[in-house]
C-alpha cells in the first residue's frame, strides 16, 4: 500500500540518510590514503623483488644496448633491407589495414550500443525498484539483477581476454575481435547508460505516470528521451578507446593493424612497426576530431 | 478554433456522473502526520462537480499536503478520500487513477526532450497499448487531438518546439493541454503559476480556469496569490499550520480574513 | 506530413541519427564475415565454455596459483598508477598553464605539455608494453611503464582540464594580496581541483586493475597470463577460476573507488 505513494518515501529515506557524522568520513578518506600509499609500496616491493625475469635489471649497460638497437630498428638504421616506409605499396597496404581497423572500430561500438541500448533502462535501480517503482515485483527485480550482472561480468573481463575465448567459436576473421570489443564495451555502456537513469530529474517521468502511463511507456517516454543524448555522447567518448584497443584485439583475433603488428613485430620488421604505428597515431588523431565534431552535432 | 474531437476533451464522457449530487472529491476525516509533525489535521470537507477551489495559506501550511492527498500522490495517516463515490485507496494508481484526477505542478511537468506534441500526446498514454505507444514515439499518433488541445491553449505553433526550450508560461500551457488530452474529471494543481511573471501567472490562471469551466471539470489548486485566487476561483479555503482556518464562496471572503491567514506566519518568521 | 511527424520526435538531431546509422551499416559490410560465422565446432564450444563457467576448477593448487597472479596483477596495477601519477601530475600542471604569467610562456607550456601527453595515451598500453618488452627485454619495469605512460597521459589531460575550470573569484582574491602565481596555485588552485582530481585517478585505477590483467599476453603474468594458459590447454574450468578473480578483484577495487569517489562528493558538498 505504500509503495503505491511514491512520493512519501524519498523523504523518508532522505531523513534517514542526512545525519551522518562528518568525522566517520573523513576517517574513512584517511584510511584509503593510508591503504593506498602502502599498497603501492608492496606492489613496487613486488615489482623490484621479482627475479622470475629474464632481464629484471632494466637500469644496465646491457638494457640500454638494447634499447638503443631496438630504436634503431625502427628507424631502419640496423636493417639490411630496404625500409618500409620507402615503400609505396607498404604504405597503401598498412592505409588498408587502417582503414579495416576503422570499420572494426565502428561495428563494435554500433553493437556495444545496440546491446547497451536495449537494456541500459533495466538495470537502473530507481526505474525497476527505486522511488520511480509503484510496486516492487519479482518480474522487475529479477531483470534488474540479471542485467546489472551481464553489465558487470561483460566489463570485468578485458576485450583482449574475450578475444582469446571467441576465437574458439567464430571462424578466423575479424568477427572474433568485433565480437569481443563490442561485449566489453557493451558492458560499459549499459553501465553509464544506467547511471544516466538514476541521476535522471524524476519529476517528468511522476507526471507522466499521473497521466496514466504504465511502466514501460514511463520507459519510452519519460527516461529514454532523456537519457539518450547523454548515452551517445558517452558512445562517442567509448568509440575514441575503442578506436585505440581494436589494434590490441587484432593481437590474437585477426583483421586491421593489430594483426600486422603482431607478425611485424614477431619477424622483427621494425620498420613496418614504425609505419603501423603512424598509421595507429593517424587513426587515433582522425577517431579524435570525429567524435569532437558529431558530440558536438548532437548538442 | 474549434474543438474537432469533442469526445476528447468536452465534458459528456467523463466529468459529469451519472449522479451529480455525489461529491467530486470528498474528504473525509483525512489527516497527513510525518513522524510528530502534523502536516494536516483531520478535516472533512465535499467538493462537488464543476467547481473551483483554491487551497490559501502561507508555506508548511499544509495545503500542498492536502492536495497531494487528493491526487493520490499521498496516503492520508488517518481517514479517506473519496473521488466521485470511489475510495482513492481502492483505485489502481495508474490508469484507473488517471481518469478520475489530472495533476499540474508549478514546473518541470513536461518531458524536457520530447516535442510539445508529444508530451501532450503523452495524456494519452493511459489509452494506448505499449505497440502503438512505440508507433508514436517516432510517428505521433492521434495528432489532431493533441494539436486541438494546443490550439486551445493558444501555443499550436510551439508543437514541435521541444518541450525544453519552451518559456516557463509555454511550458504551463502545454502541460495544461496534456491534461486536456488526459481528459480526467478532475483537475488538481499544485502552484501552477508561481514559477511565471504576474503577466504570465495571470494568463496561465486564466487558460486552465477557463479551460476547467468549459470542460465541466472540477477544479483544485494551490495558489500563492490571493488576488489570483480570488480573481478565478469560486471557493476559498484556507489553511494555517494543518488546519482549515476558513472555507467560504470567494467574495465572502474578507481582507481581514486573508491578512490573519499570512499575518501571523509573518512575524513568526521575523 | 510524415517526415515532419519524424522530425518532431527526432529534434535537430536527425542529422546526427542519420550519419550514425549509416557509418554502422557500412562498418559491417567492412568486417570479414567469412564462410559462414561460426566454426565448425563453434557451437560445441559455446556449449563447453558455458557449461564450464559454473563448474571453475577449485584445487588448492588452482586457487593458490590464483591467488598469487591477483596479487601480480593488482601490483602492476599500483604501480603502474604511480607512474602515471609521477608523470600525469607535473605534465597535467604544466598544460594547465595556471604557474605562468606570462603569455607566451604559458602557450609554449601548455601546447608543449599536451602534445606529450596527447602521444602517450594515444597508444594502448598493451602496444606500450610489446614495444618495452622489446626494448629492455622482458622484465616487470616494462610492464609498470607500459601502464604508466598512457594512464599518465590520461591523468595528465584531466587534471589540466580540472586546473583550469576552477573558478577565478577566489583565485583574484588571493592574488590582490600579493601572492605569487606558485602561492597562488599551491593554496587556491590545487586544493580547490584536488577532490575531483582524486576522484578521477581512483576511477582509473579501476580501469588499470583490467588493463594489467592483460599486460601478461606480452609475457609478463599475471591473471591474464594464466587465463591464456589455459586457453591453450582448451581447460575452459580452469580459465574460469581465473576470471572470476579476476571479476571479484575488479569489483572489490570498483567498489572501494566508488566508495571513496562518493565520500569525496559528500566532503565537497
Amino acid at each position: 500500500m505504500a509503495a503505491q505513494y511514491g512520493r512519501g518515501e524519498p523523504v523518508a529515506r532522505g531523513g534517514a540518510t542526512a545525519p551522518i557524522a562528518p568525522a566517520r568520513r573523513i576517517g574513512f578518506l584517511a584510511a584509503s590514503a593510508v591503504i593506498a600509499f602502502v599498497m603501492a609500496l608492496a606492489a613496487w616491493a613486488t615489482i623490484i623483488g621479482d627475479d622470475n625475469f629474464p632481464s629484471r635489471n632494466v637500469f644496465s649497460l646491457d638494457s640500454v644496448a638494447r634499447a638503443a638497437d631496438f630504436a634503431g630498428g625502427m628507424v631502419g638504421a640496423e636493417s639490411s633491407a630496404s625500409p618500409a616506409f620507402y615503400n609505396p605499396d607498404e604504405w597503401a597496404e598498412k592505409a588498408r589495414l587502417a582503414g579495416e581497423t576503422l570499420a572494426m572500430s565502428v561495428a563494435a561500438a554500433g553493437l556495444a550500443a545496440l546491446g547497451a541500448l536495449a537494456l541500459f533502462m533495466f538495470g537502473a535501480r530507481n526505474v525497476m525498484m527505486g522511488s520511480l517503482a509503484p510496486y516492487r515485483s519479482p518480474f522487475w527485480t529479477a531483470p534488474f539483477f540479471l542485467v546489472r550482472g551481464l553489465f558487470t561480468v561483460s566489463r570485468a573481463v578485458p576485450e583482449l581476454v574475450w578475444a582469446m575465448i571467441l576465437v574458439f567459436v567464430f571462424t578466423q576473421g575479424t568477427l572474433p575481435g568485433v565480437i569481443a570489443l563490442a561485449i566489453h564495451n557493451g558492458g560499459i555502456l549499459g553501465k553509464l547508460g544506467s547511471e544516466i537513469v538514476e541521476g535522471l530529474d524524476t519529476r517528468p517521468m511522476r507526471a507522466l505516470r499521473s497521466t496514466g502511463a504504465g511502466r514501460m511507456q514511463v520507459l519510452l517516454y519519460g527516461v529514454l528521451p532523456e537519457a539518450l543524448p547523454k548515452f551517445i555522447t558517452y558512445l562517442f567518448y567509448r568509440w575514441e578507446v575503442i578506436i585505440r584497443t581494436t589494434i590490441v584485439v587484432g593481437f590474437v583475433a585477426a583483421g586491421g593493424l593489430g594483426t600486422e603488428f603482431r607478425l611485424a613485430m614477431s619477424h622483427f620488421k621494425f620498420t613496418e612497426v614504425t609505419l603501423i604505428l603512424f598509421w595507429y597515431l593517424v587513426l587515433v588523431l582522425f577517431v579524435d576530431i570525429v567524435s569532437g565534431q558529431l558530440r558536438r552535432l548532437g548538442n | 478554433m474549434k474543438i474537432t474531437s469533442p469526445s476528447k476533451i468536452s465534458p459528456a464522457t467523463s466529468a459529469s456522473s451519472p449522479n451529480n449530487s455525489r461529491p467530486a472529491i470528498l474528504v473525509n476525516g483525512a489527516g497527513k502526520t510525518y513522524g510528530d509533525v502534523e502536516a494536516v489535521r483531520p478535516l472533512s470537507l465535499a467538493i462537488e462537480p464543476g467547481e473551483t477551489v483554491a487551497l490559501l495559506g502561507p508555506s508548511g501550511s499544509g495545503k500542498t499536503t492536502l492536495l497531494s492527498m487528493m491526487a493520490g500522490e499521498l496516503e492520508p495517516s488517518e481517514g479517506s478520500i473519496h473521488l466521485r463515490g470511489k475510495d482513492l485507496a481502492d483505485l489502481h494508481p495508474g490508469r484507473d487513477l488517471a481518469r478520475e484526477v489530472g495533476m499540474i505542478h508549478q514546473q518541470y511537468d513536461l518531458v524536457p526532450n520530447l516535442s510539445s506534441l508529444q508530451n501532450v500526446l503523452a495524456g494519452r498514454l493511459g489509452d494506448w497499448g505499449l505497440l502503438k505507444s512505440v508507433i508514436s514515439l517516432v510517428w505521433p499518433q492521434d495528432r489532431q487531438v493533441g494539436m486541438t488541445a494546443l490550439e486551445r491553449v493558444g501555443v499550436s505553433d510551439r508543437a514541435r518546439v521541444r518541450a525544453g526550450f519552451l518559456s516557463g508560461g509555454e511550458q504551463q500551457r502545454v502541460a495544461v493541454a496534456r491534461l486536456l488530452v488526459q481528459d480526467p474529471a478532475i483537475i488538481v494543481a499544485d502552484e501552477p503559476v508561481s514559477s511565471l511573471d504576474p503577466a504570465r501567472a495571470e494568463e496561465v490562471m486564466g487558460i486552465l480556469t477557463q479551460a476547467a469551466c468549459q470542460a465541466g471539470k472540477t477544479l483544485v489548486a494551490t495558489v500563492h496569490s490571493t488576488d489570483v485566487a480570488r480573481t478565478y476561483f469560486g471557493r476559498l479555503i484556507g489553511l494555517r499550520n494543518g488546519e482549515r482556518e476558513f472555507d467560504l464562496p470567494s467574495h465572502l471572503v474578507t481582507d481581514d480574513q486573508l491578512n490573519a491567514l499570512y499575518a501571523l506566519e509573518g512575524l513568526r518568521d521575523e | 506530413m510524415n517526415e515532419r511527424a519524424t522530425a518532431d520526435s527526432l529534434g535537430g538531431r536527425g542529422a546526427l541519427t542519420a550519419i550514425l546509422l549509416i557509418a554502422f551499416a557500412i562498418s559491417l559490410t567492412g568486417v570479414g564475415w567469412g564462410d559462414g560465422l561460426i566454426n565448425a565446432g563453434g557451437v560445441r564450444a559455446v556449449g563447453q565454455i558455458l557449461a564450464a563457467a559454473i563448474q571453475p576448477q577449485l584445487d588448492l593448487d588452482v586457487l593458490s596459483i590464483g591467488a598469487r597472479s591477483t596479487w601480480t596483477t593488482l601490483a602492476y596495477a599500483w604501480a603502474g598508477m604511480t607512474v602515471a601519477l609521477a608523470i600525469g601530475l607535473p605534465l597535467g600542471i604544466i598544460g594547465s598553464g595556471t604557474v605562468v604569467r606570462s603569455p607566451w610562456t604559458r602557450r609554449w607550456n601548455i601546447s608543449s605539455a599536451r602534445f606529450a601527453l596527447a602521444v602517450f595515451r594515444s597508444i594502448h598500453e598493451l602496444v606500450w608494453a610489446w614495444l618495452f618488452v622489446a626494448a629492455l627485454g622482458l622484465s616487470p619495469m616494462a610492464g609498470v611503464l607500459a601502464l604508466g605512460l598512457p594512464y599518465g597521459g590520461i591523468l595528465g589531460r584531466i587534471y589540466a582540464e580540472l586546473l583550469q575550470d576552477v573558478p577565478e573569484a577566489p583565485l583574484r582574491a588571493l592574488r590582490s594580496t600579493g601572492a605569487s602565481e606558485w602561492r597562488v596555485f599551491w593554496f587556491g588552485r590545487l586544493p580547490m581541483a584536488l577532490p575531483d582530481m582524486l576522484s578521477y585517478t581512483f576511477y582509473r585505477l579501476e580501469c588499470g586493475i583490467r588493463s594489467a590483467a592483460i599486460l601478461s599476453f606480452v609475457g609478463l603474468g599475471g591473471l591474464g597470463h594464466n587465463i591464456q594458459i589455459s586457453l591453450q590447454d582448451i581447460d575452459y574450468s580452469r580459465m574460469w577460476t581465473f576470471i572470476y578473480f579476476l571479476i571479484a578483484l575488479v569489483l572489490v577495487v570498483d567498489l572501494w573507488s566508488s566508495l571513496v569517489r562518493r565520500r569525496v562528493a559528500i566532503e565537497q558538498g
